[in-house]
C-alpha cells in the first residue's frame, strides 16, 4: 500500500507529460523547422542545430505578407465583434423570454452549423458575387459571421439561461425596459462567458481556409492561411518548409497573446455573490 | 403611503388555478403578512402586485387606481427578494443607486438618499463593497436597502429572512420590525415562518389552496381559528385535536373527562393549544393520557401523549415549563382551562359556541 502511494505522483507526472507532449509536439516541430534552412529540413534530429531566423526575415520581406496578416486581422475581428453583438441580442431572447417556437429556433440555429462547409461552398459563393462581394474583405467577413454565430448564439444562450430570474425581476422594479437589463445587468455578468466565446470565434475566423482560398482573388485581399499556402519556393517543385513554418509560428502567436490577455475574464465566477452563497 | 386592494385576482398556469377569486386589502401604514404552505399562491400573489407576473381575471388597485397594465417600476413598488437578487458587479452603493438612476432626481439628491439608507441599515462602511464580500446578513441589509432607497409606496417582502441562519434571522425580523415602526410604510409580507407571521404582522392572512382561509389580527387567528387548517398551521408545536362525544348539552372528552358545549351545531373534536394543558389536577376540565416521551428543552419540557380511549386521535403534545416538575408516572392526569379551547364540528369548521366546564 505505501509503495502504491508512493508511486502514484510519479504516474500522475508522467500521464500529463504524455499528454503535453501529444498536444504540443507539432509546434515544437514547426518552431523547430522554421529555424532550419537547405537539407537540415530533411534532418530528423528533436533538437534545432542552430538558431538560424533566416526563414522569419525571408517570410516578413515576402509580398503582400504583412497585408494579409492585416486583412486576417479585420476580417476575424469584424466577423467576432458582429457575432457576439448578434448573439448577445439573439441569447436574449432565446434565454430570457419563452415565446412559441423557441426550442425549434435553437434547433434550427444548430442545424445550419451541421452542414460541411464543403456543401455550402458553392451556394455562398453564388451569394457574395449577387451581393457584389466578391474578393473584397467585408464579404469574407459575411461568411465568418456566418460560420460562427451559430456556435455564439448557442453557447451565449446556455450562459444567459443560467442568470437568475430574480435579477431580471429586480432590474424590472429597479425601472430597467430589456435594453437597459440586458446592456446594465446581465451583460456585465456575461463577460467571461464573452471573453470565450469571442476567443472561440477569432480563431476560427483567423484560421479559416476554404472561404478564404474560394471568395478572394488578388493577393492584397488575401488572409493569412491562403498567403501561407501560397508561399512559393525558388522552383516550381521547391516547397519553401521552413518559411512556410516561420509564418504559421508568427500567425499564432496573436492567438496565443489573446487568449493570455482574456485569461482573467475567462475564470469564470462573476456571478457569485448575486444570490445566497 | 397606500392602500393596496386586489379585487377577485384569478392566476392560472396551464389548467392549475393558483389564485381562485381572492379579493384582499392591505391597508395604508400597516404590514400585511401572508402565511400558508408552499404552494398555496402567497409569493405569486406578491408578484402580481409587484407587476412581474400577469391575472386572468380581477384587479390590482393601487390606492384606487387601477394598476393592472402599469409596468412594476411605475407601480411605485419596491421588493425585497428571498435571493436578495443583488446586481454581483456593481458595488453596494452602485447597487442602490440602480433604482435611482431610473427616477429623474438630482444627484445630490440621490447621493444623499443612498447615504442616509446606508447609515439607518449600518451599511455606511460597506458601500464600496461588491456583493460577494458581504456575509449573508448583510447582503440582506443591501437588499432592504435598495427598496428603501427608493422611498416606495409599497414594501413587499418575498420571504426575506428564509435565508439567514436562525440567530440572524431573529435579528433581523426584530431590525424589520423597527424599521417598520420609523418608516410608517405600507408592507405585504409574505412568509411561511409563523414566528416572523406572529411577531411582524398588523394584519395575517392564512392561505391555502389560493383562497384565504381566515384574516384578522395575529392573536385574533391564532385564539380563534375558523377551521382546523389554520388552528394547525399556526403555533409550534401545532394544536392538539381531541375527540368528543356530544350528547344533549354534554361531550364526553376522549381521555375520560366531560366539558358542556353551549351554541349551535355539534363539536366531534376540541383542539387544546399545547401550552394550555396543565399538570394542575384540581383543574375543572380533565383528560387521561400515557407518556409516550418527554423533551427537555431547557426553558420548557414537551410531553408527548397518546390518548388510551382515542389512540385514533394520534399525539398529544403539552408544553410545560421546565421547573414545572413532571410525574414520573406512565399516565399522567391533565387539565385545561375551556375558555382556551376551540370547538370544532365533523367539517373540520370551528363552531361559534362556547366549551363551558361540565
Amino acid at each position: 500500500m505505501i509503495r502504491r502511494s508512493k508511486l502514484r505522483p510519479f504516474i500522475f507526472g508522467f500521464q500529463v507529460t504524455l499528454v503535453i507532449v501529444f498536444a504540443l509536439f507539432p509546434f515544437y516541430w514547426a518552431v523547430v523547422t522554421s529555424m532550419r534552412t537547405g537539407s537540415e529540413l530533411f534532418s530528423s534530429q528533436l533538437l534545432p542545430q542552430a538558431f538560424k531566423l533566416d526563414n522569419y526575415r525571408s517570410v516578413l520581406m515576402e509580398r503582400g505578407f504583412l497585408q494579409s496578416v492585416w486583412n486576417s486581422l479585420v476580417v476575424a475581428s469584424t466577423a467576432t465583434g458582429l457575432a457576439l453583438f448578434l448573439s448577445l441580442l439573439a441569447s436574449y431572447s432565446l434565454g430570457r423570454v419563452s415565446f412559441r417556437g423557441r426550442g425549434l429556433l435553437l434547433v434550427t440555429i444548430l442545424a445550419v452549423s451541421m452542414f460541411p462547409q464543403v456543401a455550402v461552398l458553392s451556394g455562398m459563393f453564388e451569394l457574395i458575387r449577387w451581393l457584389g462581394l466578391y474578393n473584397t474583405l467585408s464579404g469574407l467577413s459575411i461568411c465568418y459571421l456566418l460560420l460562427v454565430v451559430p456556435f455564439t448564439v448557442w453557447v451565449l444562450t446556455s450562459f444567459m439561461k443560467a442568470i437568475p430570474k430574480e435579477l431580471e425581476e429586480a432590474a424590472a422594479l429597479d425601472g430597467c425596459g430589456p435594453i437597459r437589463t440586458l446592456f446594465l445587468v446581465f451583460l456585465p455578468l456575461l463577460k467571461p462567458a464573452l471573453a470565450t466565446t469571442g476567443i472561440l470565434a477569432f480563431i476560427a475566423a483567423w484560421n479559416e481556409f476554404l472561404f478564404a482560398l474560394t471568395f478572394t482573388l488578388s493577393s492584397d485581399k488575401r488572409t493569412i492561411p491562403v498567403a501561407i499556402a501560397n508561399l512559393s519556393g525558388a522552383s516550381q517543385y521547391d516547397l519553401p518548409w521552413g518559411q512556410i513554418m516561420a509564418a504559421s509560428v508568427l500567425v499564432t502567436l496573436p492567438l496565443v497573446a489573446l487568449v493570455l490577455a482574456f485569461q482573467r475574464q475567462i475564470v469564470a465566477g462573476l456571478t457569485s455573490g448575486a444570490v445566497k452563497g | 403611503m397606500a392602500t393596496v386592494r386586489l379585487e377577485n385576482i384569478v392566476k392560472r398556469f396551464g389548467k392549475n388555478t393558483i389564485i381562485d377569486n381572492l379579493t384582499l386589502e392591505a391597508k395604508s401604514n400597516q404590514l400585511t403578512v401572508l402565511v400558508g404552505p408552499s404552494g398555496c399562491g402567497k409569493s405569486t400573489l406578491l408578484r402580481i402586485i409587484a407587476g412581474l407576473e400577469r391575472i386572468d381575471s380581477g384587479k390590482v388597485l393601487l390606492d384606487g387606481s387601477d394598476v393592472n397594465d402599469v409596468p412594476p417600476f411605475h407601480r411605485g413598488v419596491a421588493m425585497v427578494f428571498q435571493s436578495y437578487a443583488l446586481y454581483p458587479h456593481m458595488t453596494v452603493y452602485e447597487n442602490l443607486k440602480f433604482g435611482l438612476a431610473s427616477q429623474k432626481l438630482d444627484k445630490v439628491e440621490i447621493d444623499r438618499r443612498i447615504r442616509a439608507t446606508a447609515v439607518k441599515l449600518h451599511l455606511d462602511t460597506y458601500l464600496d463593497r461588491k456583493p460577494k464580500q458581504l456575509s449573508g446578513g448583510q447582503r440582506q441589509r443591501v437588499s432592504m436597502g435598495r427598496a428603501m432607497v427608493r422611498n416606495p409606496r409599497v414594501f413587499l417582502f418575498d420571504e426575506p429572512l428564509s435565508n439567514l441562519d436562525a440567530s440572524l434571522r431573529a435579528k433581523m425580523r426584530l431590525e424589520i420590525a423597527k424599521l417598520r415602526r420609523d418608516l410608517d410604510a405600507t408592507a405585504i409580507y409574505v412568509t411561511h415562518d409563523q414566528v416572523e407571521a406572529m411577531t411582524l404582522a398588523d394584519n395575517l392572512v392564512v392561505l391555502r389552496g389560493g383562497v384565504i382561509e381566515q384574516q384578522g389580527s395575529p392573536i385574533e387567528v391564532y385564539r380563534s381559528p375558523v377551521n382546523k387548517f389554520v388552528a394547525g398551521f399556526l403555533g409550534s408545536p401545532t394544536m392538539n385535536f381531541v375527540p368528543v362525544k356530544a350528547m344533549s348539552g354534554r361531550c364526553d372528552v376522549a381521555g375520560g373527562g366531560r366539558v358542556g358545549y353551549e351554541g349551535p351545531g355539534i363539536p366531534t373534536e376540541i383542539g387544546i393549544r399545547p401550552e394550555q394543558l396543565t399538570l394542575r389536577g384540581d383543574a375543572r376540565c380533565r383528560l387521561k393520557a400515557t407518556v409516550d416521551a418527554v423533551e427537555h428543552l431547557g426553558d420548557q419540557a414537551l410531553v408527548y401523549l397518546t390518548l388510551p380511549d382515542a389512540p385514533e386521535a394520534g399525539q398529544v403534545v403539552a408544553r410545560f415549563l421546565a421547573d414545572e416538575p413532571i410525574p414520573n408516572s406512565k399516565v399522567l392526569d391533565l387539565g385545561f382551562d375551556p375558555a382556551f379551547t376551540v370547538p370544532f364540528d365533523v367539517d373540520g369548521r370551528a363552531l361559534t359556541g362556547a366549551i363551558v366546564p361540565a
